[in-house]
């Protein structure tokens, strides 16, 4: 079976359950904060953390439904209802920023999940052990690298002046305009954030890939399949899950299409194509004060984050038979 | 995973309650407010700096020159204010990092009992997400300065003092003339019904005024003239090329109107000033209403001149992901011959062109003239920066700031009388040990910060900051250029001194130009505060012009499509703010 987080974690839950089924709650629950109080102990700091981090902050996202006046505070400032949702929404350029914003994240979630997960297969059947560390440390390293680095490099290779057009030009095509053509950028950004991640987002899937159950590849072999009909019909079925898990996980940031990149790589020449809705409430909101524009659309984020993410599990659970909850 | 059964007897019970209690104290001090930094006492002398320049120098060392300042009220016990400053000190030769043992902030403490405190550092974004922190938290510092475009977050919610009756009994006539108190428009954006509520700056009204830089040295190579008219630009632009001299030879950059680099100059040959950082100016039309310069007929010529130069590769292809910096380095490395930027360009990047290529020679031209003969550039906005007070802060503290900057702004007028040469850079002080020292020949040689003079005393509210007007520089300026006349006999050892500076000379001679052009400056025809339907419209239309240009100049859409984009413009809010801004001249 292939490695399964969750399974793994319910199993582990219901060897902490009580076996008593008989007894009233109460008592069920008496008997278990006896058994497991120094467990609920370590529960605390998250409780803390949820209720400071997670739910106070929601009593500010009120601040989308008011005319914020800062000095006397969220309860004195006027309430507006719905107005400056309709503000945001009104604005011409605001349903060209969301179908930016959506199709580079998409691009990124299925592409860098989809290169992490070849990338995995790849290294998996690699047979020298130093090469195969070699090269996933290697490819794992621009994870880590901020985007002020990578955007660097990036201008430095892709500009009309940079290493790859100047190959293309010595071998007599045309110069491609990376950073400049608005309609080569969104795949600019997408492939650069492929490039950084691809060797991240392979560690998973190899962690995963080793939970494949050798006696059955064995079995396989014996029956006749060759390597790669092991790969297609073993190897890849188990790990799929891996990948819908992934991309699951991957919509809940639906709308997060990579605040810093965009903004190292872009210039007002690309805002029709490359203009994402953390780059716009920067330039709207925050460089002009406006925090109830950025509520607005930290609150818009998040409530289509949640449809996405629970569409999502809801697919996987169809496609796959797997849900993450 | 935990699992307590297969665990139990590995963690002891006090493992697991210490593990809890340092996860909960790690959350909570996260959540806790951060506390105010505290800022070390201002008051302590710094080892070798005296306060009274020159003449308590070297043993055996005597200077023709006395330095004096100006009578000073005198707090006691001093009044402390909490003031944010920059983080972009050079700390290398301050003892112990300490900010605020530098001599600028000494000579305040000691002569006026006014002492600075801390209150947090940053610069640029991070300093206005400081500053909207602390608006939102109820935790602003004693007086701090904010740019023209976010006064208006402090004055209307009620955040800072009205200053009107403490500035009226306090601020010197010299004051208040200087800086054209109440009619200058940099007074505009802190007065509500004739009241004030801060203290209006502009630190100089000629600093982003674009100069037209050449190489002289590259034009006496292709043995051509300046040029004069815009063909005449293509034509020498187009020499240096083929001449092999530069690639790209004039530099443009992807913010096109803005405070270095501009390219102000070629669109104000045709009489226009489009959006860069600033919303694009108004013009008068043929019927007597206002209009936006971007959207008429004479943006396109502009648009075709410089579509045409991206095209014959006269502009570097990459300019759109190029900002000013990058247009700098360029500059620096000598890859880019008609360069437009303002006078202090001088001791900045043509003074590293200098040290680059000891070959190359800038001289300042007249900006590219147009189909009607004249040139133009956008000048600088007269709308003030202004130092604001918290509201609830001691009146004293407001007081003594007025009073200091009556101080300076004495001083700084009057420099030559008191002989305050530090003056000479901009309101910084001139002192020993820093500036400049003695040699053991008691020649005055560099001090021990070169530069950094600059930076000592920028964060002094009721200095440098505070007390700047737009034509602050010009008395500087127009003083020295008389120095450099005058016979070298009847100058005193500093101003010997200071004039040696190449550096120096050279912002002399490009200030003076700047002044002596002020005629170029195209005038925007709307001068009133923007309303809230302005506010509204505006950032989208200049995103949506700025997209467009970008697209002109390189040819990404056709300019065919002009009178489509200025339809689109008017159709996207631009008829709204067309409407206000004739709303207002209607009223004028």
């Amino acid at each position: 079976m292939a490695y399964d987080p969750i399974s793994s974690m319910k199993q582990q839950q219901s060897a902490l359950q009580p076996k008593s089924s008989t007894s009233n709650w109460r008592t069920t629950f008496a008997h278990t904060w006896k058994q497991h109080r120094l467990l609920y102990l370590l529960l605390l700091p998250t409780l803390i953390w949820l209720l400071f981090l997670r739910l106070y902050p929601f009593y500010f996202a009120s601040l989308a439904f008011v005319k914020y006046n800062p000095v006397q505070g969220l309860d004195g400032s006027e309430w507006v209802g719905f107005k400056n949702f309709v503000d945001v929404f009104k604005r011409p350029e605001i349903l060209n920023i969301v179908r930016n914003t959506l199709l580079i994240s998409l691009g990124k979630i299925f592409i860098v999940e989809l290169a992490g997960f070849a990338f995995a297969l790849l290294i998996h059947e690699t047979r020298s052990p130093f090469y195969k560390k070699f090269v996933q440390t290697v490819s794992a390293i621009p994870h880590f690298f901020s985007w002020v680095i990578v955007g660097t490099l990036a201008m430095s290779l892709l500009t009309s002046k940079g290493w790859v057009n100047l190959t293309l030009d010595s071998l007599g095509m045309d110069k491609v305009g990376f950073l400049s053509d608005k309609f080569v950028f969104p795949f600019t950004l997408i492939f650069s954030e492929t490039w950084k991640e691809f060797g991240w987002s392979a560690v998973i899937y190899l962690a995963a890939l080793t939970q494949i159950n050798p006696e059955l590849l064995e079995a396989a072999a014996v029956d006749g399949a060759g390597r790669g009909a092991r790969l297609w019909n073993i190897i890849v079925p188990t790990v799929f899950p891996t990948f819908i898990f992934m991309v699951v996980l991957g919509f809940g940031g639906l709308l997060d299409a990579g605040f810093e990149q965009v903004l190292v790589l872009y210039n007002p020449a690309l805002y029709s194509t490359g203009d994402i809705l953390d780059t716009y409430v920067y330039r709207m909101g925050l460089v002009n004060f406006k925090f109830e524009i950025a509520t607005v659309v930290g609150l818009v984020k998040s409530v289509v984050g949640y449809i996405a993410i629970m569409s999502a599990n809801w697919a996987s659970g169809k496609m796959t038979n797997y849900r993450m909850f | 995973m935990f699992n307590a059964r297969r665990n139990s007897g590995k963690l002891s019970k006090s493992t697991y309650v210490l593990i809890s209690l340092v996860l909960c104290l790690a959350i909570l001090a996260g959540c806790a407010p951060k506390a105010t930094e505290t800022a070390p006492e201002a008051t302590e002398a710094v080892a070798g700096a005296t306060e009274a320049p020159a003449t308590e120098a070297v043993a055996g060392c005597t200077a023709d020159w006395n330095p004096t300042y100006p009578a000073a009220v005198k707090y006691d016990p001093p009044v402390q204010i909490s003031v944010p400053f920059s983080a972009s000190y050079d700390f290398s030769s301050i003892p112990d990092d300490d900010i605020l043992a530098n001599p600028m902030y000494d000579r305040i403490a000691s002569e006026m009992g006014i002492e600075y405190q801390i209150a947090w550092q940053a610069d640029g974004g991070e300093y206005y997400t400081r500053l909207s922190n602390d608006l939102a938290g109820g935790t602003l510092p004693d007086a701090f300065r904010v740019k023209n475009s976010l006064i208006g977050q402090f004055v209307d919610p009620g955040a800072v003092e009205d200053i009107t009756d403490i500035w009226e009994a306090t601020a010197s006539d010299l004051t208040k003339e200087k800086k054209g108190y109440p009619d200058n428009s940099i007074w505009q954006e802190v007065t509500r019904d004739g009241r004030i509520y801060g203290i209006a700056y502009k630190e100089d009204g000629l600093g982003d005024d674009s100069l037209t830089l050449i190489r002289q040295d590259w034009l006496d190579q292709v043995g051509m003239e300046a040029p004069s008219t815009i063909e005449e630009f293509t034509a020498v632009a187009k020499a240096f090329k083929e001449a092999g001299l530069s690639e790209y030879p004039i530099a443009v950059n992807q913010n096109l109107v803005t405070w270095d680099f501009s390219s102000d100059p070629i669109f104000g040959a045709f009489g226009v000033i489009p959006a860069g950082g600033q919303p694009g100016y108004w013009t008068k039309l043929e019927d007597g209403t206002l209009g936006y310069s971007s959207i008429q007929p004479g943006a396109k010529e502009a648009l075709t001149v410089l579509n045409s130069w991206y095209t014959e590769g006269l502009i570097d292809p990459d300019f759109i992901n190029q900002d000013e910096g990058m247009a700098n380095d360029n500059f620096i490395a000598g890859m880019t011959g008609i360069v437009f930027q303002p006078w202090w360009s001088a001791h900045a990047n043509v003074a590293d062109l200098y040290a680059a290529f000891p070959e190359a020679k800038i001289t300042v031209i007249p900006g590219p003239k147009g189909p009607n003969g004249e040139s133009g550039r956008a000048g600088t906005s007269l709308k003030g920066q202004a130092v604001l007070f918290r509201k609830g802060v001691d009146a004293k503290i407001i007081e003594a700031v007025i009073n200091q900057m009556n101080w300076q702004i004495d001083m700084h007028v009057n420099w030559e009388e008191y002989q305050q040469y530090g003056e000479y850079s901009l309101g910084a002080g001139f002192f020993q040990g820093y500036e400049w020292d003695f040699d053991a020949d008691c020649n005055i040689v560099p001090g021990k910060i070169p530069g950094g003079e600059w930076t000592l005393g920028k964060d002094l509210i009721g200095g440098y900051r505070g007390m700047t007007y737009p034509d602050y520089p010009v008395d500087t300026f127009t003083s020295m250029a008389e120095w450099m006349k005058a016979d070298p006999a009847s100058l005193n050892m500093a101003q010997k001194f200071i004039l040696e500076d190449p550096n120096v000379q050279r912002d002399i001679e490009y200030y003076n130009i700047a002044v002596a052009s002020r005629d170029e400056v195209i005038e925007n025809q709307f001068k009133g505060r923007n309303t809230e339907a302005i506010n509204t419209v505006l950032p989208d239309l200049m995103d949506f012009e700025k997209t467009a240009y970008l697209e002109f100049i390189t040819g990404a859409r056709a300019l065919d499509e002009f009178d489509q984009f200025a339809a689109e413009w008017l159709e996207r809010g631009g008829q709204t703010y067309t409407d206000e801004v004739n709303a207002w001249a209607a009223a004028q």
